[in-house]
């Protein structure tokens, strides 16, 4: 199951485990049609480090943190003045597959994108909880690939753009 | 299974001679792609292959990446540590 940790201040009373944990409303659920509205409200993604989940995460906090998005979904919400530091932190599971996922991770993280935990027990580190507070997070603004494939593959066949 | 969809590879792409195969990393693609490759060799077709590795592969490529680089047309890394490696690659982010 997914765990939200949410503020006390926010309204999060639909899910079915809502309870308090040491003052924080905490509310957990075992499957959703999709994730976004919940990463879109969120100030702190913790994710596994799928592919997927962190393109969507990257791509939330670029354009929460007002970052230009090329090409993506998510509209930027404009006011960069307000710098809302929207984070991501994933986690990465080295038993799947020769630890492919800290390929992907370990790059982004080199390029101050995301925070990488390599085991779920060092988010119980009071350490680690101190640098991701510190951790600024680089927007990842990206290309827009789609333009630039269709791009390559017309100038392959010698059609003009 | 591999002999299977391979001997189902060649009766398609001879029936269909596509100018254009799209593929984006997963085994299933190779014998499809070595055919149309083998068939523009043999004069029979003139198919291009455009092959999109994996955005996960940020130093080495996967073994289908590393089969087919040799034999397609355009080779589409995103990440620039390949493109040293694989100098054929091309970036788009």
């Amino acid at each position: 199951g997914v765990e939200q940790i949410s503020d006390d201040q926010q309204h999060d009373s639909s899910d079915d485990n809502a309870r308090l944990v040491e003052g924080v409303s905490c509310s957990s659920y075992r499957f959703k049609p999709t994730l976004r509205q919940d990463m879109e409200a969120a100030d702190l993604i913790i994710s596994h480090a799928g592919a997927g989940s962190i393109m969507e995460g990257l791509e939330l906090c670029c354009a929460a943190n007002g970052g230009r998005i090329k090409g993506g979904d998510a509209t930027a919400s404009g006011d960069v003045s307000q710098k809302r530091r929207k984070k991501l932190v994933v986690v990465t599971n080295a038993a799947l597959m020769n630890a492919h996922q800290s390929e992907l991770a370990d790059a982004l993280e080199a390029r101050g994108h995301l925070f990488v935990v390599n085991d779920p027990s060092e988010l119980l580190k009071e350490e680690t909880l101190r640098q991701i507070e510190k951790f600024d997070q680089i927007p990842f603004e990206g290309g827009d690939g789609g333009a630039d494939f269709a791009a390559l593959v017309d100038n392959h066949f010698g059609f003009e753009p | 299974t591999t002999i299977r969809s391979f001997i189902r590879s060649i009766y398609v792409a001879t029936r269909v001679r596509p100018d254009l195969v799209l593929c984006n990393g997963p085994g299933t693609c190779v014998p499809i792609v070595m055919i149309v490759f083998l068939l523009r060799i043999l004069g029979m077709a003139d198919g291009n292959v455009v092959f999109v590795e994996s955005f996960c592969r940020v130093h080495n490529l996967s073994l289908t990446g590393k089969l087919l680089y040799p034999i397609v047309d355009k080779f589409v890394v995103h990440w620039p540590e390949l493109l040293q490696q694989y100098p054929r690659s091309q970036l788009v982010s």
